[in-house]
């Protein structure tokens, strides 16, 4: 069971495609490159945003997890099925994720169709759908890629 | 430029040891540290694929890497020691340093300290805790290892003359080639009789830079607090507001005021 403290930190990131969702569903594994580093460093937990592909959710926050550990590897060795893709050999950082939990109700989050890796606390996580707006706005260069 | 390092206090995770130094590397730079504090455990060979990362990160940022020895009898720790200077030399951290304890000052402890193989020796000092401060420089003169000053437990000596930032110059002087290192804290306001506090004098290290600024020192300065980086942000700021001309001499580059 997941508990939710307020004051935790968290990061939010993007779930690109279906295998990238396979893989947190049924490895426990999340991979960010490794320039996030910084905000990956000090998350406890970590929420995924669904975009378009998603059909069932589209725009939604869905799931958060703990982070149990992490290690750093090369993409090569986490997709070892693709030789020759561009960042083959680029380093990134693979969490080990634990206690994965649905959000009900997932958060709408309509405006963020670009956010790659984000750092805030839970109470700012759950307060989305209402400061989304103005907080994209104000801090683009933070939010987006 | 002087650098700091304060405890980091990032999430209990599993990682292997490279991620662990580079998250706190990574961690240290963002906060505008120099000083990175890694926990003393056994440490392991660091992969081929992050060796070059954390050697250019550690080199790019200007790092030093300091582990704190655990308290135990000199001869459990000399396997652990062995691994860290592998550890360093794998990395090219030549600043980096090995921190001991020594409780007794006596002639076994001196002989081990003076058998020690010179990779090692390269980074150990020896951290000043509740000797008298003669005695303890002296000892440390003895072996020819580097002392670490540390604030508040000469404060809690009381040596007379009391010249706490005169002392700090002398010692950090015995470093030679190798930038000194001094452990600055002050006392705890509640806690126990030589507990470190949460906050930091800001006059107190506004004194001792000073000191070391006119006797042309560069020294690494590492805080002992509980607060960790909150403690640190604190002191930068007082430093800025009372001392602004020794704030500029902080090497503060990685800060990063990116907040939430």
């Amino acid at each position: 069971m997941l508990t939710l403290s307020e004051s935790a930190n968290a990061m939010l990131g993007i779930v690109r495609n279906q295998a990238s969702y396979d893989m947190i569903v049924h490895q426990q594994h999340y991979y960010v490159p490794i320039r996030h580093m910084a905000i990956v460093a000090d998350a406890q937990l970590i929420a995924f945003y669904m975009p378009a592909w998603y059909t069932p959710l589209p725009y939604h926050i869905t799931h958060v997890a703990q982070i149990g550990g992490y290690v750093i590897q090369p993409r090569l060795s986490i997709w070892p099925m693709a030789p020759h893709h561009p960042r083959a050999s680029q380093l990134y950082i693979v969490l080990t994720l634990q206690a994965l939990t649905t959000l009900t109700p997932a958060i709408p989050s309509p405006r963020w169709r670009r956010v790659s890796v984000h750092r805030m606390q839970m109470s700012t996580l759950a307060r989305l759908p209402y400061l989304g707006y103005r907080m994209s706005h104000h801090t683009a260069g933070l939010w987006y890629e | 430029m002087f650098r700091f390092g304060c405890a980091l206090s990032l999430p209990q995770r599993q990682s292997d040891f490279a991620t662990h130094i580079y998250a706190r590397c990574v961690a240290a730079q963002r906060v505008g540290l120099g000083v990175v504090r890694i926990t003393g455990t056994m440490p392991q060979r660091i992969p081929t694929h992050t060796e070059a990362l954390l050697q250019s990160y550690i080199q790019a940022h200007r790092l030093r890497i300091v582990i704190h020895a655990s308290f135990a009898q000199l001869p459990q720790l000399i396997p652990q020691f062995h691994t860290y200077a592998v550890l360093f030399e794998q990395l090219a951290c030549r600043d980096a340093v090995i921190i001991c304890h020594v409780p007794q000052l006596d002639d076994t402890t001196a002989t081990l300290l003076d058998t020690m193989p010179a990779a090692i020796r390269r980074h150990l000092a020896l951290e000043h805790t509740h000797q008298h401060p003669e005695a303890f420089v002296a000892f440390a003169d003895r072996v020819e290892l580097p002392p670490i000053f540390d604030w508040l437990h000469y404060h809690l000596q009381a040596p007379w003359p009391y010249q706490p930032a005169q002392s700090a110059c002398m010692w950090a002087q015995r470093w030679g080639t190798r930038q000194a290192l001094i452990h600055m804290s002050s006392p705890s306001e509640r806690g126990a009789y030589g507990a470190h506090g949460a906050r930091i004098d800001a006059p107190a290290v506004a004194w001792l830079l000073r000191t070391l600024h006119m006797h042309g020192i560069i020294a690494d300065i590492e805080l002992e607090t509980a607060a960790g980086i909150v403690a640190y942000q604190r002191l930068m700021h007082e430093l800025a507001r009372c001392a602004p001309d020794l704030h500029a001499l902080i090497n503060q580059g990685g800060a990063d005021a990116h907040t939430i």
